[in-house]
């Protein structure tokens, strides 16, 4: 049981970091690639701005692993 | 299941939006036009022979012998049709129902040319230069031009299965039984008015909303231009209270019937702005100043929502904008007009 | 690296003028300052610009679109005639272009008009066919049978009518019906077709018009034909029209073929014309002398100034001078790389032009780019199948871009591999089981802690590699507040490197007051360099470090999939099911793997590392020159 609660504990910590990622990366994604459409120049700047949310499932990967192995 | 999920998706207006705006850079700006004021016709042309509008010069370089003046109408709405219904097939869902309104336009523009055109009686060889973005397609609007009598009219509009053209065929029905052209005119806005109504209906969302403003600011205007001509004393005021539509945005029935100047008309509304720049100046002028005051506010939705109709709405508005300009540019110069004079006829902004 | 650029300041006599652009053009390298404007367009320009309109026009209605089968040799023997055009050379391209046009509209016309022909032949047939059996049955007595739009009109009275007409004048008539029978079209159109005697011709129209019916027609030459005769000539022009639309078309193709690549020629001269006008009219001309400026590689300058001097000898003055500080902005940037690190650039198209005197990135991204995705896919098997792809790539011809990414595959598989031996794997775990092949340094699916910490060391040292490279920058280019804050942070991440060293037990406690020495210093630097801001981005470049676990969390998906892949085998037996399983999830893995990797290895380029030290603003080298023919299909 407690087994079960850490695994679910872990993929909660993966998991909803991911869903709140895709949601920002669709919304910087869409007006992104209309910006870079109108101003091609702003290229770089819109790569950043739509990696940013990224970060979240990366620490959340690390929290997830750190769960399992310092509990399971 | 799936697939009609997708169709109600945001990210419709994501794609869509991405696309227009990489055309934006395409229109022209006004410095374009204050050089092309200075220019001779031909000069106008090999202009636009490098720019988007080339292809369809091109063909008619190859195919037809015209003169400029006309190759030059042609390239433009053979353009402008072709970069709108583009722009309406990458658009799905939502998005692709209230461009459909927003579009529709050149299905009352045509409409009222061919009532026109049957009112005067004045049939002669040759077509006019039809607006090819709308429901009804060009061609059915040609058929009915080429048609000579009235009653055929009626019978083809009616047979053609189709809201619009039902609508325009009980307007025809209007001129047939000796109507005044604008009651028949407000029959088939009122009919069009009804379809494009049901369209939004089905979508209750903020974007929907802003189309529903558009039309309410478009009937506004048609009734800016009956009270108008009230005014002007060319319309008896007794018979232009049934031919108000109901429906406007902010000018309503009674405040309609009971100015008498402009003033008292538009104090107070979002019209208002306009009355600063004409101080005293015709009742007439009210329709121009305020479809100017439209176009503006069209083309000012740009920015609005990145991720909404907005950016459609001014899309809409710069191509037609752009095509009714370059127009005014190009008979401008053709008969010799001063190019201050020419400027002034064009709605320029930004 | 950013090859370093003069500027050139050329004076010539105005009778060279049109010759000396003409060898720049040749040439291909200068840059020229003042880009041509196309507004000033002289007469002549706009002459040819409605002939190249034309020209293109003509194509697009042939519908040909080869551009790279223009015989390289036809467009130099060709350009000279078109070198110094005059009105007469102008007037005899329009002719032969016009009465050109004029033949093949006229095919194209003809092949549309007979398509409708076609169209309206079986339109009118599919309408006649439903009153076949009306029609034979009553033609057979000898009546006249016409068709009838009818809309709104009430048939049965019509016939009661045209009956009565009959009748009157005709009592003794043996018949005393006239027959008709009505269709209504899917469309919602009602046809009548009404028989009667022929002599009541006039009066059978004179009463369907009244009720507002219209004639219904056979198309054409067949109006005034009986629909017994037309009939069977309809049907065999059916079967005649298509073989002489297929004869037009096969025409046209001949056409396109022979003329194509000759008025493609044609348009391409007048566009390389078109070209030189413009830059002849924006020349700087003072009496008889004109000047003309622009931006050289300076491994360009002496083949430059030996081509001049050959032909114009000292009818020509030149110039040159390295750029002021004070230019570097509008210095076009122009990159060279060895030739195996020339793909990378690639990665440079999607960012902003690098400025001139900015640091050209491409050798570092080919050297990291890989390496991180190899990391990612780490698995012998996947690597050789990526080089595989990668040489297919690179034998595409006349697709340079391909060809770069082919390259790119290939140093991710030499990676791949090299990764694969260190994890070893080879398609997951079935090197292991069939060839025994053992890790080098350690198995990522059972360990993953090592791993982590690896990656995150790697990206300690690349985004430190990156601050470094951004103080490079800021001394290059005299911007004190850069090099500030990135000394700053480098600083810090030097103070923060020692602490944990420290915290380990790995130097001696006496280290600690280096340790918050150089924090207190780089802290100080970081404020002086770029304020509060600057604060935040220290405190996102630790972001940026964790940010290459991404390597270790790819890494042990994939390997996991692999074994999941091979695991089916395990259970479902060596059977068909099971080798298709394992199939399929290893080509899903693998596709994973490569999208995957390459597009995360990019992001750490592009965001964690580029980030720190790339300037934009730069000028993209655009040297006045031909275009090669391949490249003509983006007019």
């Amino acid at each position: 049981m407690e087994k079960a609660l850490i695994a679910l504990a872990a993929a909660l910590a993966v998991g909803l970091p991911a869903i709140a990622t895709a949601y920002a990366q669709a919304r910087i994604g869409s007006v992104g690639a209309g910006t870079i459409a109108e101003k091609p120049e702003t290229g770089g700047i819109i790569i950043i701005l739509e990696a940013l949310p990224e970060t979240m499932v990366i620490l959340g990967f690390v929290v997830a692993v750190m769960l399992i192995l310092q509990f399971a | 299941m799936f697939l009609k999920d997708l169709k109600d998706l945001p990210e419709n207006y994501g794609y869509l939006n991405a696309r227009l705006r990489a055309h934006f850079s395409d229109f022209l700006v006004k410095e374009d036009y204050r050089r092309l004021a200075f220019r001779r016709l031909e000069e106008i042309e090999v202009f636009l022979l490098e720019t988007r509008y080339g292809k369809s010069f091109r063909k008619s370089l190859v195919e037809q012998p015209l003169s400029t003046r006309r190759r030059i109408e042609v390239a433009l709405a053979d353009t402008s049709a072709d970069t709108l219904n583009h722009a309406r097939k990458m658009a799905m869902g939502e998005p692709e129902d209230l461009m459909t309104v927003l579009l529709a336009r050149a299905d009352l523009h045509n409409g009222r040319l061919l009532l026109r055109y049957y009112f005067t009686g004045a049939l002669y060889e040759g077509h006019p230069q039809w607006h090819g973005y709308g429901t009804l397609p060009v061609t059915f609007f040609a058929d009915l031009w080429k048609s000579h009598s009235i009653t055929h009219v009626i019978d083809k509009c009616l047979a053609f299965d189709h809201q619009l053209s039902r609508a325009l065929g009980r307007a025809c029905g209007q001129v047939a039984k000796g109507s005044s052209l604008p009651a028949s005119e407000r029959i088939f806005l009122s009919g069009v008015l009804t379809y494009l109504d049901e369209i939004l209906d089905s979508h209750r969302t903020k974007d929907s909303a802003l189309v529903r403003e558009l039309l309410g600011r478009s009937i506004d205007i048609w009734n800016m231009n009956i009270w108008s001509r009230v005014a002007a004393g060319v319309l008896p005021g007794e018979k232009a209270g049934e031919l108000f539509i109901e429906g406007g945005y902010s000018l309503s029935a009674d405040r309609l019937r009971n100015s008498s100047r402009p003033e008292d008309l538009l104090a107070s509304t979002p019209w208002e702005t306009i009355l600063g720049r004409f101080q005293g100046g015709p009742a007439e002028m009210v329709t121009g100043r305020a479809m100017r005051e439209f176009w503006k506010w069209q083309i000012a939705q740009r920015r609005k929502d990145l991720l909404g109709i907005e950016v459609a709405t001014a899309f809409i508005a710069h191509q037609l904008l752009e095509w009714q300009n370059l127009n005014a540019l190009v008979v401008g110069v053709d008969m010799g007009l001063e190019v201050d004079t020419i400027i002034d006829k064009l709605v320029l902004t930004g | 690296m950013i090859r370093d650029m003069v500027l050139l300041g050329l004076w010539g006599l105005v009778r060279d003028r049109s010759r000396i652009i003409e060898k720049l053009h040749d040439l291909g390298v200068l840059h020229l300052q003042e880009e041509p404007v196309e507004y000033v367009s002289t007469e002549a320009a706009a002459d040819l610009k409605l002939l190249r309109g034309k020209a293109l026009g003509l194509l697009e209605s042939l519908g040909w679109n080869e551009w790279s089968s223009i015989p390289r040799k036809a467009l130099e023997e060709k350009r000279s005639v078109l070198s110094s055009p005059d009105e007469a050379i102008i007037d005899g391209i329009r002719d032969s272009l016009d009465s050109f046009s004029t033949r093949v509209t006229e095919r194209i016309r003809l092949r549309e008009a007979l398509g409708s022909r076609i169209n309206s032949i079986k339109g009118a047939l599919r309408t006649v066919r439903h009153f076949d059996s009306f029609i034979s049955e009553n033609s057979g007595k000898g009546l006249e049978i016409t068709l009838w739009w009818a809309q709104r009109a009430d048939v049965a009275d019509l016939a009661a009518r045209i009956r009565k007409m009959i009748r009157e004048h005709d009592p003794l008539g043996s018949d005393d019906k006239t027959p008709y029978h009505l269709i209504v079209s899917p469309g919602g159109e009602r046809i009548l077709a009404i028989a009667y005697p022929s002599e009541f011709r006039k009066g059978v129209s004179a009463i369907l018009s009244s009720r507002e019916c219209l004639p219904w027609i056979l198309p054409g030459e067949y109006e005034t034909m009986s629909f017994q005769d037309a009939v069977p000539l309809m049907e065999t022009a059916l079967e005649d029209l298509p073989r002489r639309i297929g004869e037009i078309e096969r025409n046209l193709m001949k056409t396109r073929q022979e003329w194509g690549p000759k008025i493609g020629a044609l348009y391409v001269l007048l566009d390389e014309k078109i070209e030189e006008i413009l830059v002849e009219t924006g020349s700087d001309t003072r009496g008889e002398i004109f000047r003309l400026s622009g931006w050289v590689p300076s491994d360009e300058k002496d083949r430059l100034e030996t081509e001049l001097r050959g032909e114009f000898r000292e009818r020509i003055l030149l110039r040159w001078r390295d750029p002021h500080p004070g230019e570097w902005s509008e210095v076009p940037t122009s990159l060279s790389n060895p030739e195996y690190f020339r793909p990378f650039e690639l990665f440079l198209r999607l960012m902003p032009v690098v400025s001139y005197k900015g640091l050209d990135p491409t050798i570092l991204i080919g050297i990291f780019f890989p390496f991180f995705g190899g990391c990612m896919i780490g698995d012998m098997g996947y690597g050789l199948v990526i080089g595989a792809l990668g040489l297919w790539f690179r034998k595409k011809v006349g697709r340079p871009m391909l060809n770069d990414v082919g390259s790119i595959l290939l140093f991710i598989a030499a990676w791949s591999i090299l990764w694969g031996v260190a994890y070893g794997e080879a398609f997951g775990d079935l090197g292991h089981r069939f060839l025994h092949l053992e890790p080098l340094w350690l198995e990522r699916s059972q360990v993953v802690i090592p791993v982590m910490i690896f990656t995150i060391s790697l990206g300690f040292a690349h985004v430190l590699l990156g601050f470094i490279m951004g103080m490079i920058q800021g001394l290059r280019t005299g911007h004190r507040h850069l090099w500030l804050e990135r000394l700053g942070n480098i600083l810090i991440f030097m103070a923060l490197l020692s602490g944990m060293v420290l915290v380990k037990g790995w130097l001696p406690g006496q280290f600690f007051t280096i340790s918050v020495t150089l924090l207190v210093l780089g802290l100080a630097l970081l404020l002086a360099g770029g304020g509060m801001g600057g604060l935040v981005e220290a405190l996102g470049s630790v972001g940026n470090v964790l940010s290459y676990v991404r390597i270790a969390a790819i890494g042990l998906s994939s390997a996991i999939l692999a074994m999941v892949a091979n695991s089916f085998v395990d259970s479902m037996g060596v059977t068909f099911v099971g080798i298709f399983m394992a199939l399929t999830i290893h080509l899903l893995n693998f596709v994973l793997a490569i999208a995957g990797s390459s597009l995360h290895s990019a992001r750490l380029q592009y965001v964690e590392f580029l980030g720190k030290f790339y300037s934009g603003g730069g000028t993209r080298y655009k040297p006045f020159s031909r275009r090669k023919p391949e490249l003509w299909k983006k007019h």
